[in-house]
């Protein structure tokens, strides 16, 4: 239970978000959206009271007694077989990470106080952003790897739903369902991987089945098989979150939200959950060689394309996007060679230095000019990728990374395979219908139907007028999926 | 057992079958739905006395005594225990919020009157301890439904479902019948009754006991809508009467008929039975979600949805080990709040415009934020977002089926994804971006109503609280797992 005060305090920086986001959506629903000047100063008592909080649990693993410990508040539930316990780790890994949660976000949402304001939908970004908050903690804080997937789908779940907060325009919405749709396939490795870590160490607390109280050194009591499996499960949830090769590309087109969210998301904390999740269990990539050699490749893979693909951008927040992919790229590499406190460092560096490219983002241009002004001359960098790359090679390149190296048209190719497998299947299901039914049953038919049953006039008239659109429309507008790739 | 002095679970069953009837005559809407929902709240009351009882008392089991006195008749004949005791207060939770969020259009008085006589026929099932009573309740309780569809039918709705949906339940029904009546033969020859205790400590052994077992498990296979014997399910919450075909679904007549009955007297012949279950349901689940991903009527998504979500509590109840038939409770429980959640916002939708064509819809969140947000938190609530409900189910679910099929486990998670995206999808289409020029647009102010609102939040907070604090409820589906799993003795 909470017998320490260090705990006690811990726990609180969890419970503070996730009470401010309870206290904000409850009134967003059942009442109305609360003034500007109240949600700011919630946001500002809770993320200061957070990163006070986390402050003193970092100070009290440093300097304490214990470098680690365990905070069970409780089991969650219990069958015959299976516990769920909740239990909070806190060593300086994750006190480190808390840390760099409270204080980015607690930033960005003093700078979102202002760039949000008079926006549509301002008390929505900021009841998302707690909740993020929240999902954030959880997963950094989490003692068992169920906790730490509640967390990460958590701050999945927010991520789509920030990407398409200008939910008037069509491409933020489209990417949302793209972003969703890789962290979805993604995260089923998460899942499959906790279930497996059960199965196999009759326990998901990630103390005695990932031995993590003595990170980065402790050791998994797993066999190298089953380890090497659950590590690379791991690992493929950590692609889809960390945006690495071959499913990059939604984080440029994740830039379409909001800027505070950008940086609190893409350049921050988000980007980063996949580094934190690998060095939480990186005593099962010791384990697990495989693991890590297939860490390297994809690392390496995804900084090299990044890096280049980077450079033909023309927006900034996609040329960011990019350069944040490379840097995460290279802590997989670290990881995979067993760099784990590099790595740790490098993730708060990276996140905190691309956290304030992302802020002044917005007003780049303004600070290029005045920079140039003061230089006296025009202010480039260096043309390193031409002196680099032979002449001839340098065009094949530039196309390849125009078209950011055709990894949107293979996923594309994918989904339209999937939707085509399901077309022809609920084709077949329609008619296997028909046959017990005895009458059509097609979208044609139900769109004539809802039109007949609607009882107002106006409805029914604009249905009317608008079954013949739609049934034409059908052929020309293709699914999400397959149309945000060709856009 | 503890016998209850009065006879709440009768009243349960009586109060709303007598007033469906009355209210099915009046002809003032306002009037019917005052009536309806005082009728709706009153089953609450009683069988959230039955279930305080239950669980105040501590005993295996609660009955109506009174039905003792029955002439002919030995044990009781209503009761309620572990396996019954929390769809009980669910089932009535979700009539309660059908009948206050119903939009006008759609709540005239016989509609209302059909739903609460659903719902009684729906306690007198979830309440018999009688196979013969729990057979005729089986069968009947889809007849209002099915009479109602048929209504909507005469006046120019769709065709085909009333067929196929007659079709079915006729032939879920053949088995059913020719099931029990075999045993009550068999029975009468060996001296024994069909209650269910007589029929659980006497096991089926015979070969005509068995064949009578196998009957009855064609009548669970017919009913759960598994592949191919799907179609009628997505039909009926496509073209049937909305907040019915929630609440039949949300109770699973099915799979409770499994629970209830096949699994407590099978025990021996159970585990290929349990295989050939375990793999209809997977491949309902999958293809289910398959299909899903291409349809583009929030109905019929929402219908498949429910088939998916049918077949995954399938798996989970045919999984042999503890935490997989408590998993597969409780997302039974879940998915039934979750996916009446989503209907109400979709008979919402349809009832301010007319369609739930998302091919016709788009940019509904400006002016219905609400109804945007209900659709989100109770779509992502079936999918087990983490803090709600189904994230305790599936999480036990999938642990509890790896330790008995572990590659069902992982296509299992397939048949997540898919559903996940057909979910975001279809919230994205409907909800977000803009309506298309072709489309329709609902103006400023027509939001959820209060009413609507009440009955979402009751729905919602069900499903948040419970996933915040699921310690309760999954001591009290493990004891009815436990039941389920271990010997057939412990259970009534």
């Amino acid at each position: 239970m909470l017998a320490s005060p260090l705990a006690l305090v811990a726990t609180c920086v969890l419970l503070l978000p996730m009470g401010a986001f309870l206290l904000l959506a409850g009134l967003v629903f059942v009442y109305r959206t609360p003034s500007e000047r109240f949600i700011a100063r919630l946001t500002a008592v809770v993320f200061a009271l957070g990163l006070a909080g986390s402050i003193a649990t970092l100070a009290g693993v440093i300097v304490g007694p214990r470098h680690a410990f365990e905070i069970y508040l409780g089991r969650w539930f219990a069958v015959p077989g299976y516990t769920f316990d909740l239990t909070l780790l806190i060593d300086p890994l994750s006190a480190t990470l808390m840390v760099l949660t409270t204080a980015i976000i607690g930033i960005v949402g003093r700078f979102s106080v202002t760039y949000m304001h008079r926006e549509r939908g301002y008390g929505r970004f900021f009841v998302l952003m707690h909740l993020f908050a929240t999902g954030m903690l959880l997963l950094v804080m989490g003692g068992s790897v169920d906790l730490l997937y509640g967390g990460w789908e958590l701050v999945g779940i927010t991520s789509v739903l920030l990407i398409a907060f200008f939910q008037e325009r069509a491409e933020p919405v489209r990417n949302s369902l793209r972003a969703f749709i890789i962290y979805r396939v993604c995260d089923a490795g998460l899942l499959l991987g906790a279930v497996l870590v059960h199965h196999y160490a009759h326990t998901a607390q990630l103390d005695p089945a990932l031995g993590a109280t003595q990170w980065p050194l402790g050791a998994t009591h797993l066999e190298p098989g089953p380890a090497t499996l659950i590590a690379i499960l791991f690992m493929v949830a950590a692609m889809g979150k960390s945006a690495q090769f071959p499913v990059s590309n939604w984080l440029p087109r994740a830039m379409e939200g909001p800027t505070p969210s950008s940086a609190l998301f893409y350049g921050a904390l988000s980007i980063h959950a996949g580094v934190y999740l690998l060095l939480r269990t990186a005593p099962l990539l010791v384990a697990a060689p495989l693991a890590r050699a297939l860490l390297i490749v994809v690392g390496l893979l995804s900084a090299v394309c990044a890096t280049i693909a980077g450079r033909a951008q023309t927006d900034v927040k996609n040329a960011l996007a990019y350069a944040s992919i490379a840097q995460v790229g290279i802590m997989f590499v670290e990881i995979g060679l067993g760099l784990y406190v590099l790595a740790a460092l490098h993730l708060v560096g990276h996140a905190c230095v691309r956290t304030l490219q992302l802020l002044k983002a917005p007003s780049a241009l303004h600070e290029a000019h005045i920079l140039d002004a003061a230089a006296g001359r025009h202010m480039a960098t260096g043309a390193h990728m031409e002196r680099m790359v032979p002449g001839t090679f340098q065009r094949w390149l530039y196309g390849l990374a125009l078209e950011r190296f055709h990894l949107d048209a293979l996923l594309n190719r994918l989904a339209r395979a999937v939707m085509a497998l399901a077309r022809r299947v609920d084709a077949l299901d329609r008619r296997w219908a028909v046959l017990q039914s005895g009458t059509p049953h097609g979208p044609t038919a139900s769109a004539a139907s809802t039109a007949s049953t609607a009882s107002t006039a106006s409805a029914a008239s604009a249905a009317s007028a608008g079954a013949a659109h739609a049934t034409r429309a059908t052929k020309a507008r293709d699914p999400d999926m397959v149309r945000s790739g060709e856009s | 057992m503890i016998a209850l002095p009065f006879p709440l679970m009768a009243l349960a069953i009586v109060i709303p079958a007598v007033y469906g009837l009355i209210i099915a005559r009046m002809r003032d809407e306002v009037v019917a739905r005052r009536h309806a929902t005082i009728a709706a709240t009153a089953v609450l009351a009683l069988v959230a006395a039955v279930v305080i009882a239950f669980r105040a008392r501590g005993a295996a089991i609660v009955v109506d005594a009174w039905t003792v006195s029955l002439p002919g008749v030995s044990h009781p004949l209503l009761g309620v225990d572990s396996l019954s005791a929390p769809l009980l207060p669910l089932v009535a939770l979700i009539a309660l919020a059908t009948v206050i969020a119903r939009p006008r259009r759609i709540a005239a008085p016989h509609t209302l009157g059909a739903l609460l006589m659903t719902e009684a026929l729906v306690i007198g099932l979830l309440t018999a301890l009688h196979l013969g009573l729990l057979a005729l309740f089986w069968i009947a309780s889809a007849v209002p439904a099915l009479i109602e569809a048929r209504r909507r039918q005469a006046l120019g709705a769709q065709g085909p479902l009333t067929r196929t949906w007659a079709l079915f339940l006729l032939l879920g029904a053949l088995p059913l019948v020719a099931g029990t009546v075999v045993l009550l033969i068999d029975g009468v020859r060996a001296g024994v009754s069909l209650h269910l205790a007589d029929l659980v400590e006497r096991g089926l052994h015979t070969h005509i006991e068995i064949a009578a077992g196998l009957l009855i498990g064609l009548a669970v296979l017919l009913r759960s809508a598994v592949v191919p014997v799907h179609s009628w399910l997505p039909m009926s919450f496509e073209h049937g009467p909305p907040g019915m075909v929630s609440l039949l679904w949300a109770t699973q007549p099915s799979a409770y008929l499994l629970a209830r009955v096949l699994m407590p007297i099978f025990p021996d012949a159970a585990e290929p039975f349990r295989v050939i279950l375990a793999a209809l349901g997977l491949f309902t689940a999958v293809y289910a979600a398959l299909v899903g991903l291409a349809q583009t009527d929030l109905k019929r998504i929402v219908g498949l949805l429910a088939t998916s979500y049918g077949g995954i509590v399938l798996i989970g109840l045919s999984s042999s080990h503890a935490d997989g038939i408590a998993g597969g409770l409780m997302l039974w429980i879940s998915a039934g709040v979750a996916i009446t959640g989503l209907s109400l916002v979709v008979v919402a939708v349809e009832a301010r415009t007319g369609t739930t064509d998302i091919r016709r819809l788009g940019g509904l969140a400006h002016t219905m934020p609400r109804a945007a947000m209900v659709f989100a938190v109770f779509g992502l609530a079936a999918v087990g977002l983490p803090g709600m409900l189904g994230f305790v189910g599936e999480d036990m679910l999938i642990h509890g089926v790896l330790e008995s099929y572990p590659a069902v486990a992982a296509l299992l998670l397939v048949a997540g994804v898919f559903n996940g995206i057909t979910v975001m999808r279809a919230f994205a289409r409907a909800f977000l971006g803009q309506a298309v020029p072709w489309g329709v647009k609902v103006p400023p102010g027509r939001d959820l109503r209060p009413r609507e609102r009440v009955a979402v939040i009751v729905l919602a907070a069900i499903l948040a609280v419970f996933g915040l604090m699921p310690g309760p409820l999954v001591s009290a589906r493990s004891q009815a797992a436990v039941d389920l799993a271990a010997e057939p003795g412990a259970h009534p």
